[in-house]
């Protein structure tokens, strides 16, 4: 009897192990956290300079900086396939805000405003998603 | 992100649109961005799920190993 139950355990403790294996994740990061807070924070300073009347170029370029050292840091990082995801998404939000002004010279006050807001929301969510992983 | 946000933001877009107040290229850049901040908000979701159930697998191995 002892040792069917051993057994049983020792197999659910195995399928356990392999469902933990196939869905791996990676640990909190501080740096990958940082590097979100960084792009989030610089999005809301910024977000009142839309009123301006020209709306400075080199802010656009700090922002596209921040958000592809976010991305290349987090790129290849392994089981870390979630993460990597969200914030492809949100580089290529910030790759949208560029573009516009690559493009156009110009935005409107109200699509810097908005695009901005997309773009702190979107951060947002993710510094809470990985500011969630286990340490 | 939820049905309600999405709607507002949709909303807000449309009637700055339609009042002049973005341009149509704006508008649509601003639409597009949506689909990724619904990518963002979805992949978010299973990302806490999965942390969520790694913790109680976790758990039930380290009260298994106890017993066992």
């Amino acid at each position: 009897m002892k040792k069917t139950i051993a057994i049983i355990s020792i197999s659910f403790l195995l399928s356990s192990c392999a469902i933990l294996d196939t869905m791996k994740l990676a640990k909190f990061d501080a740096n990958e956290y940082r590097s979100v807070v960084d792009l989030r924070s610089y999005a809301q300073i910024v977000t009142p300079f839309c009123e301006e009347q020209i709306f400075d170029y080199e802010l656009v370029m700090r922002l596209h900086m921040l958000s592809t050292s976010m991305f290349n840091y987090v790129q290849f990082l392994p089981n870390n396939s979630d993460t990597i995801e969200m914030t492809r998404a949100l580089h290529q939000l910030v790759q949208q805000f560029k573009a516009k002004y690559d493009t156009d010279g110009y935005a409107s006050a109200n699509y810097c405003r908005l695009k901005l807001q997309q773009i702190e929301r979107s951060a947002r969510r993710i510094q809470e998603a990985i500011g969630g992983k286990n340490r | 992100m939820n049905v309600t946000q999405l709607s507002f933001s949709i909303n807000e877009y449309k009637n700055l649109y339609e009042s002049g107040e973005l341009s149509k290229d704006e508008y649509k850049d601003l639409l597009e961005g949506l689909k990724l901040e619904e990518i963002i908000y979805e992949t978010e979701e299973e990302l806490k799920q999965k942390i969520g159930l790694q913790a109680n697998i976790t758990l039930a191995l380290k009260a298994l190993s106890a017993v066992v």
